[in-house]
């Protein structure tokens, strides 16, 4: 991976990796650790704690078992939330009231919502969706948990697409696969749903960028519902069987000791336990990345977790980690030309440089998806990705401009 | 158990590998072959002419940087690429104190008084090659330089600016195509710079749009005055293989900074190099007009970045 040929054209492709890796389960941890955005949730230490319980309004207990320890805890970007630590007991304990819902067909949309909630899935409910998506593209090139998911059991992610249509209460359902899955999926695809084989190449994975490269036949499209092969199944064995959300899929990729595995983990499993499982030892100065190599997360310290949205954990040792240092613009123009969003990263970014962050406003800095592909492709090696960061971030604060009149 | 000590960046945590060293690297290496022909064809003359010009733009960029207190970046190859390109588009006889007036002018005037490198509006090089230009006409003329080196030659522009397109005949398109023409040290041979410029694209180091564009400009223009009057106008491929077109194209006209990057900026910046190089040749007073267009579209360049379309309303995402 990660291997640029000596001539690539204007515009570098980053490809996904498309290997066959099978998921293993690992292990279930001791203790997890959890994590809210929520202030208010009323937790004190050593309360018990039941699989299924709701501890805050984003969070749903995994395990069962007694709170350890209850703290503020800092995010890789410097965001706050909270961590909750659970000593998991031995034996499970579910929380009364949750049902499974063997049959999705006669539930109402709203009902199905709430019950999805209580098992740990939050799905927005939004009203005016016209093409809900199935995504079997990983979102970023080190993962492969979403097309081995498909690989793995293509009629049950081919038959999740009928749950997706009564979650969303889209018109239209689509699934989208690599080109390498389009045979597979052939077979199980239901009747009235559209197939699209998109390039197995970053940034296609991506919701915005995916809804931009359907084709045309499947119509305009005003709001569109994306959600992984993996996510989805979650959620439709979530329903089947009642019981909350426990484990999540990931890719787990240490090119260093030559290790790609597709794991299932226990949500709140510590990215310790998981380097102690694989005997992996970080160097000095290594990275550890939650999300991947192109939007990864990076991680201070072995105490994060595996929460319901890593798709990846990535060890990236000393010798490959990408300095990026704050020289001049060459105005090469590559940024703008691998742009999925068609922006002129070139102009955001040098005026990011300088303060003008009204300019950057008036350039559509906030559609960025921070895809990270300008910054992978500056041949100055600016920090692109954190020059737009600023002006996004510079941009919400100030006031809306007064619309001029004509 | 010590706790790792683990870097915290903001992301990508990848990069292609293009560096501004390995990009200068690349365009050197693009230039070679052109740069040897040179050397094969006027020997020492050309050989001094080329390291004088890429010795005192090291040294002039080096200079200027300490005197500015900017940090000193003569290392990433811009500053040798800048004297090649120059030293190529100067004749052999060019005397050591022209080429560095050349030289100190596109380090100075061309790209310091800007900012320095990815800051210069017009290309550096040309800076210097204009204002050679302007101010030693005759040392600068090609039919008048050659005196010395190739007495008999004829510069295919001059005679076809002085005598019209019936003289250029006896230039056949073969030999403007190998080279087998006076002009620029490297400037002359259409294969090696279009070899060269191939190579630029592969490599993924300029984009198809300029030069193509560029190309199909001197074409589409050539074409109309040749339709007009075939026997004052020279024909398309006499434009496209004579002079300086292919260096302009593929390696002046490229340059980063000074031309645009939207896609379809680029085309009309290539278009009007093109269009604007025939109108000089045709009509100015000089017989290749392929730099001074170069140099008037770079003054549109920034213009022609706002010509880019509107971004397209895109579906709302919910996820």
């Amino acid at each position: 991976m990660q291997a640029v040929s000596f001539f690539n054209l204007w515009t570098p492709r980053v490809p996904l990796n498309t290997d066959i890796v099978p998921i293993e389960k690992l292990a279930a941890p001791t203790s997890v650790r959890l994590f809210t955005h929520q202030d208010d949730a009323h937790l004190s230490v050593r309360d018990a704690v039941r699989t299924g319980e709701r501890l805050a309004a984003d969070l749903v207990s995994p395990v069962t078992g007694k709170i350890a320890s209850v703290e503020p805890f800092r995010d890789g970007d410097g965001g706050e939330m909270r961590s909750v630590v659970i000593d998991v007991a031995e034996k499970e304990e579910m929380v009364d009231g949750l049902q499974p819902v063997p049959d999705i067909a006669d539930v109402e949309r709203a009902d199905l919502l709430s019950a999805l909630s209580d098992l740990g899935f939050d799905v927005p409910g939004d009203e005016d969706i016209d093409l809900a998506v199935l995504s079997c593209l990983d979102l970023d090139p080190v993962e492969t948990i979403n097309q081995q998911t498909f690989r793995e059991d293509p009629e049950a992610v081919c038959g999740a697409v009928a749950l997706l249509q009564a979650v969303t209460g889209a018109a239209r359902t689509a699934m989208v696969v690599t080109e390498a899955l389009l045979r597979h999926a052939r077979k199980h695809v239901p009747e009235g749903t559209e197939l699209v084989a998109l390039k197995a190449v970053y940034p296609n994975g991506l919701p915005p960028v995916l809804l931009s490269r359907l084709p045309k036949r499947l119509g305009k499209i005003k709001k569109g519902f994306v959600i992984g092969a993996e996510r989805l199944l979650a959620m439709a064995a979530a329903l089947k069987s009642g019981k909350p959300r426990q484990d999540k899929g990931l890719t787990l990729y240490v090119p260093a000791m030559g290790l790609c595995k597709n794991l299932t983990a226990r949500i709140g499993t510590p990215i310790a336990h998981v380097l102690n499982a694989f005997d992996i030892t970080l160097g000095p100065n290594a990275k550890l990345l939650l999300g991947g190599a192109m939007r990864g997360r990076p991680c201070y310290a072995t105490d994060f977790a595996v929460a319901p949205d890593t798709n990846s954990i990535y060890v990236q040792d000393e010798s490959r980690v990408v300095q990026y240092e704050s020289n001049p613009c060459l105005n090469c123009g590559k940024c703008s030309a691998v742009c999925p969003m068609g922006l002129q990263v070139n102009l955001i970014c040098r005026y990011a440089e300088y303060g003008l962050f009204e300019e950057c406003r008036a350039l559509r800095v906030e559609d960025c998806i921070d895809c990270g592909l300008c910054a992978y492709s500056c041949m100055a090696r600016r920090p692109l990705i954190h020059y737009i960061k600023l002006a996004k971030a510079r941009a919400a604060e100030a006031p809306e401009p007064e619309e001029v009149a004509t | 158990m010590k706790k790792p000590e683990l870097i915290v960046s903001y992301p990508p945590h990848w990069h292609c590998g293009a560096s501004i060293p390995s990009a200068m690297h690349g365009f050197l290496l693009a230039l070679t072959p052109a740069a040897l022909f040179g050397l094969h064809l006027y020997g020492m003359a050309a050989a001094r002419v080329l390291a004088v010009s890429i010795v005192s733009c090291v040294v002039f960029e080096a200079a200027i940087q300490w005197r500015f207190k900017k940090p000193i970046t003569v290392t990433d190859g811009s500053a040798v690429l800048t004297g090649l390109l120059l030293g190529l588009i100067l004749p052999p006889s060019a005397p050591f104190w022209l080429v560095m007036v050349g030289s100190f002018m596109a380090i100075l005037v061309g790209k310091h008084v800007y900012g320095g490198l990815g800051s210069n509006p017009f290309n550096a090089v040309l800076v210097g090659w204009a204002i050679l230009k302007i101010s030693w006409k005759a040392r600068m003329d090609f039919n008048v330089a050659f005196v010395t080196v190739a007495p008999d030659a004829q510069y295919p522009l001059g005679v076809l600016w002085k005598q019209g397109a019936g003289a250029v005949r006896e230039f056949g398109l073969f030999d403007l195509f190998v080279g087998r023409e006076i002009g620029g040290i490297g400037c002359t041979s259409a294969l090696l710079l279009g070899l060269g410029g191939l190579f630029l694209i592969l490599r993924g180091l300029i984009s198809w749009r300029i030069p193509v564009s560029f190309l199909v400009g001197v074409a589409v223009m050539a074409w109309v005055f040749r339709a007009a009057d075939s026997a004052k106008y020279a024909s398309p491929p006499f434009h496209l293989l004579a002079g300086n077109t292919m260096i302009g194209a593929f390696f002046l006209a490229t340059d980063y900074a000074s031309s645009p990057v939207s896609k379809r900026g680029m085309m009309i910046f290539g278009l009007g190099c093109g269009v604007l190089t025939v109108l000089l040749r045709v009509w100015s007073a000089y017989p290749d007009g392929t730099f001074f267009a170069i140099l008037l579209m770079n003054m549109a360049s920034a213009l022609l970045d706002m010509t880019r379309a509107k971004p397209k309303t895109r579906p709302a995402v919910v996820t």
